[in-house]
């Protein structure tokens, strides 16, 4: 038997030896990089949840929208509109009972056959079972049942007409089709991101948690075929890392801060700016005793200059808001009740006998905010108000403003919001059940919230925006409410990449990119 | 030296315990409904409910705090809150891309602070001594996230010489290596001020040793004397130092890891600090502390091996 022995003499010699073969045998792995046709894009985020039914954001749509076929999708372009996707045609002339039929030969992935209108029925009358606990449960909440009248042809009917059925649940991932032998197969009633089976163009190849999701072409997809071999997502969720990244040329395409869109400006790479679906306002907690006073509240919606404060913060990148719904959805406003007049809110604050009023902002980390708020700081100051800027984490500050006692520290606060494109979306949060969770203005009125409820079935389009214009109006008329801005999402890909995204470039549609 | 051992063991046992409780507490007490984050706006108070029945969050703290130890000495650390995968894959998948960058930090620091360490020493009093020093001293005050930025700038954008982001493709060494240059050289960069400071304060004491004047009376030259007989001696207090470093160099690694888009045990508990995944923070932050405690463990039994005296005083 050999004895091993080593001298301290020998240790220290072989020290740094040593160091440099444990930091080699921690790599290992088995794999190779091909190049040919490979997209590499960020995702912000890793992605959370894959099922269509309790989906984390839009981190994991972009992946859905790749690996899933639904009857229809968004079309990629600047308009909101759909186009069949795994439907071969669909008619919505009845409102309440909508026909449609499938391609034939669409395969889901793994051997688990051929997409059937039963695929259809599975997949939208699940988000009713109660052991699927559905987080979108809303999105299908007037369906009645999926009637299958072939293998291909099926019928939705639902318990009343419902509007956003065409713009946010249908084209959107709630709309997505799984496998029904699959999810049986697999014993489960939900996943996260252990997809059974893959209906869309693209299949989930390999996922390195927090490294890389790649993506490879699904060979059973039947429908037009995907340019890009395979996709590489990479989430980072730094912006300015994958900026850099960019610039290094280590990824093809990733979406940039709207501070840095001059910098992109006239350079080599494909720059794409789009509104966004999203809004942010100047909410004002009406529980606080300082703002209980309804001449108090318009005061400050006649002190805020909302075209400064966006234009010092993005530099005429973003326009101004008129009210919550954004400019390409029906109900957005062309103008708001109680813009910026100082003087009026001087003499509204007199009239209120208020004097020496200091109140509080509070914000999370977004540092677009902080400029907003310091730009408000000063013009609170010219009307005698005195405003401390609070910002912290997000969460720390939703928790505050949920809390039964802690809301009370939030008198003013900013917390922009992004949405789906149809109105509903925009509006559900300002409802009186919804105190205590989203609705930070702790504004309530049971009307408003029936108006609300009833225009998820106004048929008439025209109709329908003048309604989610009204609502718009009456929350403003509370004077809890100064609209600030909707935003914009900025992409940058390569020049010999073409890009596609949705309407709004919240998502990048992986299966229309290609390249020159 | 084995009761040395033996009290040293049982003390970075102790310590971890306390560190684990002591995070556990701190962690849940940071504001933030799990629920509401994991699953998002549009989750009904019953779904959030039934969620944090299912992970337990709806149990007293002290319930909760004695179930993580009791699962922890199983094994078990939990499950991660959105991807309900288990916490231990997570994490084990990150450590050893954390441990390899904090390995090669400490390879870059020793590559270029012994050297410089061995110059200003073989030359003190000089202007070279002087410039190392200043460089020495400057690099020190310097944060690893913001020596990563500018190395991302100049050597990535600029030069285009490494990669900017990511560990590199799983299966190929030479990539993954060529991943690790920038990040482990941010992270490192700091510490050759702090060894090539100890690397010339030692090696002067130990050139003014009489054994050193024997070799130089009997001819052999300054550079074999400082290399062979020297730096051997001088290192001793540099690897104590890289035993409390080691931790120093892990809580670097949690900005280095953002800034590089890099997958490791800092961007996962940054991740779960954001996302109030609490399982995974605890498991992150429970694995970086038995981490620290086991590097220092291990200086002390070198310093012990190398220097007995040490031991005998305990």
């Amino acid at each position: 038997m050999t004895e091993f022995r080593l001298t301290r003499r020998q240790a220290l010699q072989r020290a740094g030896g040593g160091s440099l073969a444990l930091a080699l045998s921690s790599l290992s792995g088995a794999a190779f990089a091909q190049e040919n046709r490979t997209l590499r894009i960020r995702n912000d985020r890793d992605i959370e949840r894959l099922d269509p039914a309790s989906r984390g954001g839009w981190y994991d749509e972009t992946v859905m929208f790749a690996i899933f076929s639904g009857l229809v999708r968004y079309a990629p372009g600047d308009e909101w509109t759909y186009e069949l996707d795994a439907a071969a045609s669909i008619d919505d002339s009845d409102p309440q009972h909508i026909a449609f039929e499938l391609r034939p030969g669409i395969m889901f992935s793994g051997d688990h056959g051929e997409m059937t209108a039963e695929d259809v029925k599975f997949s939208y009358e699940r988000f009713a079972d109660p052991e699927v606990n559905a987080v979108y449960a809303s999105d299908w909440a007037m369906l009645d049942h999926v009637e299958v009248t072939g293998t291909y042809t099926g019928i939705i009917h639902l318990t009343e007409a419902f509007a956003p059925l065409f713009t946010s649940t249908l084209p959107h991932a709630s709309g997505l089709i799984l496998s029904k032998v699959a999810m049986e197969a697999s014993g489960d009633k939900s996943f996260a991101t252990e997809v059974p089976a893959c209906s869309g163009p693209y299949m989930l190849d390999e996922w390195l948690p927090r490294e890389m999701i790649r993506l490879v072409r699904n060979p059973g997809w039947s429908g037009p075929a995907p340019y890009y071999d395979r996709i590489e997502i990479l989430p980072i969720g730094d912006v300015t890392s994958a900026e850099t990244a960019f610039a290094a040329g280590d990824i093809d395409c990733t979406q940039i801060a709207v501070n840095s869109i001059p910098s992109y400006e006239g350079g080599n790479a494909d720059l794409v700016v789009k509104p966004a679906l999203g809004y942010a306002w100047l909410g004002m907690n009406v529980d606080t005793p300082k703002l209980s006073d309804i001449t108090v509240r318009r005061a400050i919606q006649h002190a805020v200059d909302v075209k400064q404060i966006v234009d010092a913060t993005f530099g005429g990148a973003v326009e101004q808001a008129n009210g919550l719904v954004p400019p390409p959805l029906p109900g957005a406003r062309d103008e708001v009740l109680y813009g910026f007049d100082p003087d009026r809110a001087r003499e509204l604050l007199a009239e209120a006998g208020v004097t020496d009023l200091s109140l509080s902002l509070t914000f999370g980390t977004n540092p677009d905010l902080m400029i907003v708020a310091q730009v408000m700081q000063v013009q609170l100051a010219n009307v005698g108000i005195d405003l401390t800027i609070r910002q912290m984490d997000s969460n720390t500050m939703i928790a505050e403003a949920q809390d039964p006692e802690d809301h009370q520290n939030i008198e003013l606060i900013i917390e922009p919001f992004t949405t789906a494109p149809d109105p509903s979306w925009v509006t559900e949060w300002f409802t009186c059940n919804q105190i205590g969770d989203w609705n930070f203005q702790r504004t309530c009125s049971e009307d408003w919230d029936a108006r609300n409820t009833a225009a998820l079935t106004i048929a008439d389009p025209e109709e329908r925006a003048q309604e989610y214009v009204a609502l718009q109006d009456d929350l403003e008329e509370t004077g809890a409410y100064v609209f600030l801005y909707h935003g914009v999402n900025a992409w940058v890909s390569k020049p010999e990449v073409n890009a596609a995204y949705s309407a709004d470039a919240q998502w990048a549609l992986l299966r229309d990119f290609s390249a020159d | 030296m084995m009761s040395y051992l033996v009290r040293r063991l049982v003390l970075g046992l102790l310590v971890l315990v306390v560190a684990m409780l002591l995070l556990f507490v701190l962690i849940y007490a940071v504001p933030g409904d799990p629920a509401t984050i994991a699953l998002g706006p549009r989750a009904s108070e019953a779904q959030k409910a039934f969620f944090r029945e299912q992970m337990g969050l709806d149990q007293p703290l002290a319930v909760q705090a004695a179930s993580f130890l009791w699962n922890l000495l199983q094994g078990d650390f939990g499950t991660d809150i959105l991807s309900q995968r288990p916490v231990a894959d997570l994490v084990f998948s990150a450590l050893p891309r954390t441990v390899t960058l904090a390995v090669a930090g400490v390879v870059w620091a020793a590559l270029l602070g012994v050297p410089l360490g061995i110059w200003a020493a073989l030359r003190p009093g000089t202007f070279i001594d002087w410039v190392i020093g200043l460089i020495s001293t400057s690099v020190v005050a310097l944060p690893a996230f913001l020596m990563a930025i500018y190395a991302l700038i100049l050597f990535s954008v600029t030069l285009g010489w490494f990669p900017a982001i990511g560990a590199g493709d799983p299966g190929d060494l030479a990539d993954q290596l060529h991943h690790l240059v920038l990040p482990a050289f941010a992270i490192g960069v700091a510490w050759v001020g702090y060894i090539a400071r100890l690397v010339r304060v030692s090696m002067l004491e130990t050139l003014a040793q009489p054994h050193v004047r024997t070799y130089r009376a009997f001819g052999v030259p300054d550079l074999r004397i400082a290399l062979r007989y020297v730096l051997p001696i001088a290192v001793v207090p540099v690897i104590s130092v890289l035993g409390v470093g080691i931790g120093n160099l892990l809580s670097g690694a949690v900005l280095v890891e953002v800034v590089f888009s890099r997958p490791g045990l800092g961007s996962l508990a940054y991740d779960a600090v954001i996302s109030r995944n609490f399982p995974v923070l605890l498991g992150a932050v429970v694995v970086t502390t038995a981490l620290y405690v086991a590097a220092n463990f291990i200086a002390d039994t070198l310093i012990a091996w190398l220097d007995p005296r040490l031991a005998e005083k305990g």
